[in-house]
């Protein structure tokens, strides 16, 4: 369903002279239809460059992301104009970041249950589907209300694992989405992962923690020393 | 699912504005490589040059640049409050997309503007009548859109003010003795009367008070979730672009520098002059 080939990224830093910085070189592998790979290196390595890539926050220098869209369109995430990527990001692109980026002002409520708008889905219904998936993991009632900027860490990554799940993409990409939490979040978000999974979504995602990454991940890449190798778990 | 047509509601194509006679230097002594846009030969302003870019339906636009990169401008040339120079610009829900709105009668503008377009002027001044009542001035803009029946009109400006949360006893009162953010709320009403496609916001909250601004932008925010309306919205503020846009154009001296999605602008922004603009924020 994605195909990554020769895929570098290098950033240009025109406002100190130029600079380069390469981040990625040459990475190239396969993700099939209802697969999770899991992505591991060191850090600094380029694994959430990697991520946004696909995602399109990071213009990618060079190469190919071919995406095989639910409408059984082939896409070249790398270079296919804004306005396909909006769409498929509304439709069936997740994307959890490895650091939630607060929208201020906005409810938790509404952070998570606006991720249903695009999709049709009804105010009440949102609403409930929401509470539903607070509740799971742990968010108390009491903060449904308040603003996500006064959360804890672990909270905003919940709260942001939430908004990722809740619209169930097609593929969802998660950059290391259990980082920060206790044991019990932790494993309530791995068993929603995998109800996620047994549901037919296709999952890209990177770990520090070997123990996850084996409960979820069917295949593994290993970004190291800017070459790549992939080896089956 | 919501259908999100693949066609655009508003194209602009090579849109120029400038201020005087101009001349053939105007274009190639002028732009960021040369960090002006008067042109020292003849003194006219190139406020804009070739600018080109997309709408499409539901879509949030932002337009950040530093001040006089021609923001303001390019809004105001779509909205017909001035001339542009040369460029096409077309409007999906006018004939189709076939004409050149740019080149219709003024009747046809204005029909446009009344019909198809609402604009939030960063002064109150320049979008309200200050001594005629908030309805008056919401009253007005349907009448310019054919709505006649006096009940009809109040029952709207009633739902309007009601959508953008401004107390009913607003209505009778002119927007003079009102505060800032009313201000602008009443502007939000007055342009969403029409029920409008298209949604043009210079600098909404600039000048307000932090907390009202948030309130400002809420309201923005909610109504673009339920009314799914395109907007534009210019803002030196790149929080406010961040929190509302979903692509973003970049401006520097009338040039366009740079257009992408916006968390695309603010976390690999790819011109030179865009890093200056994100980083300096940062
Ligand atoms: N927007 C950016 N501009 C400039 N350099 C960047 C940018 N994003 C990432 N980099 C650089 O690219 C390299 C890879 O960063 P990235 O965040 O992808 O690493 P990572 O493998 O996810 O690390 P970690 O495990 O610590 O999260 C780093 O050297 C980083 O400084
Ligand atoms: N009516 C006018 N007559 C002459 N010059 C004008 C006129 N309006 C704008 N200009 C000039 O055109 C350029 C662009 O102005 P514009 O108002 O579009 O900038 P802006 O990006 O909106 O700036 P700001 O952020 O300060 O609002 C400026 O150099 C300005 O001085
Ligand atoms: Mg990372
Ligand atoms: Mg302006
Ligand atoms: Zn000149």
């Amino acid at each position: 369903m994605l195909k990554v080939e020769n895929l570098s990224k290098e950033f240009t830093m025109h406002i100190r002279g130029g600079k380069k910085i390469v981040t990625l070189s040459d990475i190239s592998f396969q993700v099939r239809k209802g697969e999770f790979l899991g992505i591991t290196g060191p850090s600094g390595i380029g694994k959430s460059s990697l991520l946004k890539c696909i995602y399109r926050t990071y213009l990618p220098s060079g190469g190919n992301i071919w995406y095989l869209s639910g409408e059984g369109e082939m896409v070249n995430l790398a270079t296919v104009d804004d306005h396909k990527i909006l769409e498929l990001r509304r439709s069936e692109i997740g994307y959890v970041a490895q650091f939630l980026h607060v929208i201020p002002r906005v409810s938790a409520l509404e952070v998570v249950s606006s991720a249903l708008i695009t999709q049709g889905v009804e105010p009440k219904a949102r609403e409930e589907r929401a509470k539903e998936l607070f509740r799971r993991l742990g968010i108390p009632a009491s903060l449904w209300e308040m603003y996500p900027s006064s959360f804890s860490g672990g909270e905003k990554q919940r709260l942001n694992i939430i908004r990722g799940l809740i619209s169930k993409p097609r593929l969802l990409l998660l950059d290391e989405p259990t980082a920060s939490l206790d044991p019990v979040s932790k494993r309530e978000v791995i068993s929603l992962i995998q109800e996620l999974k047994k549901e037919g979504t296709t999952m890209i995602g990177v770990f520090h923690d070997y123990e996850t990454l084996m409960k979820l991940a069917d295949t593994q890449l290993d970004i190291n020393l800017k070459k790549c190798k992939e080896v089956c778990v | 699912m919501i259908a999100h047509k693949r066609e655009p509601v508003l194209s602009v194509r090579g849109l120029s504005k400038m201020y005087g006679k101009g001349c053939p230097s105007c274009q190639t002594l002028t732009g960021p490589e040369f960090n002006n846009n008067v042109c020292p030969v003849c003194s006219s302003i190139l406020a804009l040059h070739d600018i080109s870019f997309d709408l499409y339906e539901g879509e949030i636009l932002g337009i950040v640049g530093e001040s006089g990169s021609g923001k303001s401008s390019l809004v105001q040339c779509l909205y017909f409050d001035q001339d542009a120079t040369s460029g096409e610009v077309y409007l999906a829900h006018y004939n189709e997309g076939k004409d050149n709105v740019l080149n219709i009668p003024a009747s046809k503008k204005r029909y446009l503007r009344n019909h198809l377009m609402g604009m939030v002027y960063q002064n109150p001044v320049l979008g309200l009548k200050l001594n005629i009542s908030s309805g008056g001035n919401i009253a007005e803009k349907l009448l310019a859109a054919d709505l006649y029946i006096y009940e009809e009109i109040r029952e709207r400006g009633k739902k309007l003010l009601e959508k953008t949360e401004i107390p009913m006893y607003y209505m009778d009162e002119i927007p003079k003795k009102l505060s800032g953010g009313m201000q602008q709320r009443v502007q939000i009403a007055k342009a969403l009367a029409n029920n409008p496609p298209l949604l043009l916001l210079d600098e909404v909250t600039t000048g307000l008070d932090v907390s009202v601004q948030a309130r400002v932008l809420d309201l923005i925010k909610a109504l673009q979730q339920e009314l799914q309306i395109s907007m534009i919205v210019v803002s030196h503020d790149l929080g406010v672009i961040r929190l509302l846009t979903n692509r973003t154009l970049v401006l520097k001296n009338g040039r366009l520098v740079e257009v992408g999605l916006t968390d695309q602008i603010m976390e690999d922004p790819q011109h030179a002059y865009s890093q200056l603009l994100v980083h300096s924020m940062l």
